[in-house]
């Protein structure tokens, strides 16, 4: 089955039969991360870095969303040292300044987040001017970055 | 490229405002009633009456959580009136008045009814920036919902020239606005102020729609500014995957001249996509 993940949502699942999808990622971060051995598998669409104020939706940032992908992948079995981490999003308007890099802003979050408690990034496509569309097959682990129509493995 | 061919394109295109229809007559009379904050619900009434289904619509949207709280529901536009306003009213006649308009974009959008829900988005932002900055709101959300109707014009031809726009774009240089005028010899701000003039739209619309990717022209005010800023923000939030995506210059004055610093931008993402979802259910007609 196709699961959406909306815009600020975050999708787990442990069915081979999935395939997990987000759409639209602008500046926004799209994480994908996959447990081969325990075929689990997640994915965060996140639209900020982190709240203006107090989160009303913590999956609308990369500072409280990115964990909980982690911990809900956790709870379905999942190990922190067999996962396969992917990213995508994070696009920028030209010639952007701080005010508008909202999505600079969501990779600097994500690279702090992982260096403190020591994970990386296996593939990502971040950056450009682009939205972006990223998938996650749940049979394989494969995932996938789609842009102006094209699909392209990552 | 040639300039006989850009030519040839620039007026093939602007052909092609003569194969859009006209904007409804009907929401036209209403939208002009609704300038009156003493309306009557029955003028209105008599306008729609025959067309059942409009009536219906435009309180399904007044029904929103956008509009309408939980004070209990808006069963009529009498009721309507007081509960919403004639100025809300306004915008929601203008919202279904040029629905089938944004609505028929195929050429930009990648998805069923991106450009309609895009347009709105831009224009639920704007009202809240216009609030922030103590600009004209409804002004400024009419202003917003239309500023990019050029493209339901150049969204026609868009297809003929893929290959060479693609080119173009893979530069990672060219801006989509000055990628149009390259190839087609002309913007979908310059069709857009073409089609409104055409519609007999107020100039303030006429303006937004040829300066919003230029507001550092002098000719800028504050709307435009504002109409600027929610575009930019719109296409950052994600709430659009068109063609064009965000290959735009982001003018980072626009929102220092606002007076808008990085923080409130962060807070207008934020209640500008909150407010969006609030809008979005009541814009598709599949449950009445
Ligand atoms: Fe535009
Ligand atoms: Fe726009």
């Amino acid at each position: 089955m196709i699961q959406i993940v909306k815009i600020s949502d975050l999708k787990v699942s442990d069915r081979s039969e999935d395939i997990i999808v987000t759409y639209a990622l602008g500046s926004c971060l799209g994480l994908a991360i996959y447990d081969p051995v325990a075929k689990v598998g997640g994915m965060l669409h996140a639209m900020l870095p982190k709240p203006s104020g107090i989160a009303k939706n913590p999956f609308q940032y990369v500072d409280s969303g990115v964990p909980m992908l982690f911990k809900e992948c956790y709870a379905l079995g999942a190990k922190k040292e067999r996962l396969r981490i992917v990213a995508a999003g994070c696009a920028s308007l030209m010639n952007a300044a701080t005010m508008f890099e909202i999505g600079k802003r969501n990779i600097e979050m994500l690279n702090a987040l992982f260096a403190s408690n020591g994970v990386k990034l296996s593939a990502s496509m971040l950056g450009g001017h682009e939205s972006k569309t990223l998938k996650l097959y749940m049979n394989t682990g494969a995932t996938s970055v789609q842009v102006r129509g094209k699909e392209i493995q990552l | 490229m040639s300039n006989i061919r850009r030519s040839i394109r620039r007026k093939r295109a602007i052909k092609e405002i003569d194969n859009i229809k006209p904007m409804s007559k009907t929401y036209m009379t209403i939208a002009t009633l609704l300038d009156d904050p003493l309306i009557s619900a029955e003028k209105l009434e008599e306008e729609l009456k025959y067309d059942p289904l409009a009536t219906a619509e435009i309180l399904k949207i007044a029904n929103s959580p956008y509009y309408c709280g939980a004070s209990g529901k808006i069963k009529t536009l009498q009721m309507a009136l007081t509960r919403i306003g004639n100025k809300q009213l306004k915008d929601i006649v203008l919202i279904k008045m040029s629905e089938s308009h944004l609505k028929e974009e195929k050429g930009y959008s990648e998805r069923e009814n991106e450009f309609y829900e895009e347009s709105i988005a831009s224009a639920v932002f704007a009202k809240l920036i216009a609030q922030k900055v103590g600009e004209d709101q409804n002004l400024a959300f009419e202003c917003a919902l239309l500023h990019d109707i050029g493209k339901i014009v150049l969204g026609r031809l868009l297809a003929d020239g893929k290959e060479d726009i693609e080119k173009l774009l893979a530069s990672g240089k060219t801006s989509f606005d000055k990628l149009e005028s390259e190839y087609f010899g002309i913007t979908h701000q310059e069709l857009g102020k073409m089609l409104l003039k055409k519609w007999n739209f107020p100039e303030e619309f006429i303006k937004t729609a040829e300066l919003h990717h230029n507001p550092e022209t002098k000719e800028y005010d504050k709307l435009i500014l504002v109409v600027s800023l929610a575009d930019l923000l719109v296409k950052l939030s994600g709430l659009s995957t068109s063609a064009d995506g965000l290959y735009y210059n982001a003018d980072n004055s626009v929102a220092k001249r606002l007076g808008l610093s990085d923080e409130d931008i962060i807070q207008i993402i934020e209640q500008g996509t909150a407010d969006f979802l609030d809008l979005k259910e009541s814009l598709h007609n599949k449950s009445i």
